[in-house]
């Protein structure tokens, strides 16, 4: 009886930990799903005034970015204030692991994202999307020599052929050449560094730190850094507050959910799944940005973007095969 | 200060040999119990992901009398060496 107990005990935990890595599996797709419709969103509601006008080329985009992570950062506080986490962001903030994820949020928000909307705006999204889809290769090449991640082939093909379907996804001619062409360029490969780093930084941080409050405090660290730093800099601070009382600001407050949400659940994939996998099913957020836009904006869908869906699609597949893998992250 | 949550479980489990999510729980009480996210579902969540990351290991599974998991923890080098690192000096 004894024995027959134990062994039940054991497959029991075994199905315990196996629907954990799974749950970890359901939460990458949805922040993949999330942020193909928050990038969707976004564009809309950056597409209006006073979004429109500005001082210079970048500070539209960087107050919208700004705004975009205020909102994202507050929804996400009163979800922990729901679930009775709130207290936790000062006790988190007075530790060094704490600390980590507010210079993850640096390289993720300042420097991925401006970068990003920058690159789309100097180099046009065809250039700028795929270079920064590139993003969970930088990430998960980066977490096997700091985080010591173990990564099978079959993950690496999966990258791989996600990766050629971004890129696939968001090639696109050019269209006459910008000036800032180039500056574009480099932005976008700057958000793909900023982003990889984003990863495994606070994956290093957030085996000690709750993940919701990982990313609350990414979330408002970014805002900060955009209202103090970036702004003034770039200079966005005028637009900032002319959203204010506008359409606008409730189209980007409503980005700001989607963003927050998506960022939920991409840190507790990275969590659950490991960095290099988190990323390819967060990177479905080409694939998913075309399914939205054609819903929402009526977008047309053309044979190269199916074809670069369906290589990431296979991409996502294949790094799921086997979810026994998932049991252990990492090497001992 | 209190410690967060999760860092405060890290913590506990440093402190045994062996130490059953049950206990964790009861442990917890003093500090935590007045606060909404005091809930084994969420303690367990936390316990896995800890798990899955290496920081602690699983060393026993057992059934309670009604038929429930009991699981047993205790901390691993790589869950050591990080508090080493990381945990503020009070709690030393």
């Amino acid at each position: 009886m004894a024995v027959n107990n134990g062994v039940r005990a054991k497959q029991m935990l075994e199905a315990r930990e196996l629907s954990h890595a799974k749950r970890g599996i359901g939460w990458g797709l949805l922040s993949g799903a999330t942020w193909g419709l928050d990038g969707v969103i976004l564009g809309i509601g950056t597409a209006m005034a006073p979004f429109t006008g500005g001082a210079s080329i970048y500070a539209a985009p960087l107050a919208g970015a700004c705004l975009h992570d205020g909102f994202a950062g507050l929804w996400l506080f009163f979800y922990n204030l729901f679930t009775g986490k709130w207290r936790e962001y000062i006790r988190t903030l007075a530790t060094k692991p704490g600390l980590i994820v507010c210079l993850a949020a640096l390289f993720g928000g300042p420097i991925g994202m401006a970068g990003y909307v920058l690159g789309i705006n100097m180099a046009g999204a065809s250039y700028a999307l795929p270079i920064t889809a590139m993003y969970p290769a930088i990430g998960a090449i980066m977490a096997v020599f700091i985080l010591k991640e173990r990564i099978s082939w079959r993950t690496w093909l999966g990258i791989v052929l996600c990766i050629t379907g971004a890129i696939i996804v968001g090639y696109a001619p050019p269209e006459g050449s910008s000036p800032y062409f180039h500056l574009g360029i480099g932005l976008s490969l700057l958000a793909c560094l900023g982003w990889g780093m984003e990863g495994v930084l606070s994956t290093y941080g957030m085996d000690m730190v709750d993940p919701d409050i990982a990313i609350g405090i990414r979330e408002a660290a970014s805002f900060v850094v955009y209202f103090v730093a970036i702004l003034p800099l770039a200079a966005g601070l005028p637009i900032f507050f002319a959203a204010f009382g506008t359409k606008s600001l409730w189209i980007v407050a409503l980005a700001g959910f989607f963003g927050g949400l998506s960022y939920l659940a991409w840190y507790r994939a990275l969590n659950m799944t490991g960095v290099g996998r988190a990323m390819t099913f967060n990177i479905s957020y080409a694939l998913w940005g075309v399914f939205w836009a054609w819903l929402i904006t009526k977008t047309p869908v053309t044979p190269a973007l199916l074809g670069g869906a369906l290589l990431i699609f296979c991409g996502t597949v294949l790094a799921t095969t086997n979810p026994r893998e998932l049991l252990n992250l990492r090497k001992r | 200060m209190k410690l967060p949550m999760r860092f405060r479980i890290i913590h506990l489990v440093s402190q045994r040999d062996n130490i059953s999510d049950r206990e964790v729980m009861e442990a917890l009480q003093d500090e935590y119990g007045d606060e909404g996210q005091y809930k084994m579902s969420i303690i367990e969540t936390h316990l896995m992901s800890l798990r899955a990351v290496g920081i602690i290991e699983n060393t026993g599974v057992s059934l309670d009398e009604n038929d429930n998991l009991v699981q047993q923890f205790s901390i691993t080098d790589y869950g050591r060496d990080l508090l080493d690192k990381y945990l503020p000096s009070q709690w030393k």
